[in-house]
């Protein structure tokens, strides 16, 4: 009997995200993974002076506007056959690595350290793994005994 | 140091927080003390916040964790109890669920909110349900509603033409028009924000606000009127053209489509990135993103205010906007006969 698994909102992210996986048998049989909010930018930035297009699409996502901005500058430039000098590549490269460590630095220590830090971290809680059945994804997973120190008991890693 | 949980703040970590706050609402720094003592007190109940993510780019909470003080440690784990808040809380899925409905039950938290409401049905969903139903029950049963970013306040950019998910305001949306505090711009600034909480939890109370539900230290002033290029309008220096030699010399950006003129906000003194610099400063024109329909009233955005068609009405909180427009518009004319006469046909331009 199919079992589904809803996750619904995922925190942590940006957006809004809806995970919905079917497990039967202590398989997946099947997962869907949603956006749950449309904005429709493309249809905003028509019939806009294409000089604006920038502006809008760094809206897009607050985590990463740079890249969003960048890669709209990107696509102009294509359509009207333009190269821009090497200072504004420079510069461009300059901030999208900033860009990157910012990036990165925030996933890590704002959204995700918390899945390390915290016991009451859901996907690691008995609790949680029992509510979600969580063990039954890999069932046929060969298992290997632990002991107090944290480390893998020798005769089961044959 | 991940998280100080169970800390709580030292007396000099709470006057420090006093004194930078103090210096945003332009306060006498003889207040400090007194700001600081409030604080603590406030602090100690650790008020209940629920902030809800609908139609936005989350940048106004990437926004918000760049403040310095209060850190967003100190407002997160010591200050405020931030009860739900889907960015950044551990919990996910029925376990959210139930820590929002648990805040609701108690209807004693301050509601902060980003991103407009989507009025389409399924074009804005969370845990199953509509944002619309959300927003009805979780504000309606707050102490006091915060919209923050121009996404919560009338939509914002994804509420721009033809605002295909007929995204609404915050205060549009509930019918609540003058009960929320509004802090528009995309994204909002952090200073403003974390004044306005510290202004509430001190004072306790709501700060003044004009007519469009904006508190008056922040939006009290023009853009236009605090800026450091300021002397370069009056003098009638304009920048013509990006790339130029007046672009170097960090002439007046208002022909290549500067909106300051027309922008009410505290840009020119609260600034940008732990007060490094902001939009103008570095040599972009304003886009005039504070304003309400900035994505509509201001485009083309390098296009100069005057060539843009604009609802008068929508300008300014008094509607003293229409005077001032016109006045701004006079003034350029009179530079630009002034200029035309002393130059006998513009050849300074042309040098410049």
């Amino acid at each position: 009997m199919a079992k589904r698994v809803v996750i619904d909102p995922i925190p942590r992210i940006e957006g809004h995200l809806r995970i919905e996986v079917e497990v039967e048998n202590g398989k997946v049989k099947d997962a869907w993974s949603s956006g749950t909010l449309f904005r429709g930018f493309e249809m905003i930035l028509q019939g806009r002076d294409p000089r604006d297009a920038w502006f809008i699409t760094q809206r897009i996502c607050g985590v990463c506007p740079v890249s969003h901005a960048h890669t709209s500058t990107m696509g102009l430039e294509q359509a009207f056959k333009v190269t821009p000098p090497d200072n504004a590549r420079i510069i461009r490269n300059l901030i999208e690595g900033a860009q990157f460590v910012h990036s990165h630095i925030l996933w890590f220590y704002h959204l995700n350290a918390l899945d390390y830090v915290d016991v009451v971290v859901h996907v690691f809680a008995q609790a949680e793994r029992e509510y979600y059945d969580l063990e039954r994804l890999w069932s046929d997973a060969p298992r290997i005994a632990w002991d107090a120190s944290g480390r893998a008991a020798a005769a089961s890693l044959d | 140091m991940l998280t100080k949980r169970g800390e709580g703040l030292s007396r000099r970590e709470f006057v420090q927080i006093a004194g930078a706050t103090i210096a945003t609402l332009g306060m006498s720094g003889a207040l400090t003390p007194k700001l600081a003592h409030a604080l603590t007190k406030a602090a100690a109940g650790r008020p209940s916040v629920v902030w809800l993510h609908f139609a936005s780019d989350t940048g106004c909470t990437e926004s918000l964790i760049k403040t310095d003080y209060p850190t967003t440690s100190d407002l997160v784990l010591d200050i405020l109890s931030i009860d739900y808040d889907e960015s950044i809380m551990v919990a996910a899925g029925k376990q959210a669920e139930e820590v929002l409905a648990q805040a609701v039950a108690r209807k004693d938290y301050i509601c902060v909110v980003e991103g407009g409401i989507p009025t389409v049905p399924g074009h804005g969903m969370i845990s199953g349900r509509e944002m619309m139903d959300i927003a009805k029950e979780v504000c309606g049963n707050a102490k006091a509603v915060v919209a923050i970013g121009s996404c919560a306040v009338d939509g914002g950019v994804p509420a721009a033409a033809p605002n295909p998910s007929k995204i609404k305001g915050v205060d549009e949306f509930l019918n609540m028009k003058g009960k929320v505090i509004n802090l528009p711009c995309c994204p909002v600034n952090p200073e403003w924000l974390v004044g306005t909480v510290v202004y509430v939890l001190t004072m306790g109370k709501v700060p003044e606000l004009d007519a469009k539900g904006r508190p008056k230290m922040f939006y009290g002033r023009k853009i236009h009127d605090n800026c450091p290029r300021r002397t370069h309008f009056d003098g009638g220096r304009f920048v013509e053209q990006f790339g130029s030699k007046e672009e170097a010399q960090g002439f007046c950006l208002y022909k290549v489509g500067c909106k300051g003129p027309e922008t009410w906000s505290e840009c020119p003194k609260s600034r940008w990135n732990s007060k490094q610099s902001w939009c103008i400063e570095i040599g972009s024109p304003c886009i005039g993103c504070a304003e309400n329909k900035w994505t509509d009233n201001f485009s083309p955005f390098y296009s100069k205010l005057a060539d843009v068609a604009l609802p008068f009405g929508d300008l300014t909180a008094d509607k003293i906007g229409v005077g001032l427009a016109i006045a701004t518009g006079a003034a350029i004319a009179g530079h630009a006969v002034v200029k035309a006469v002393k130059g006998k046909g513009g050849d300074g331009e042309k040098q410049g």
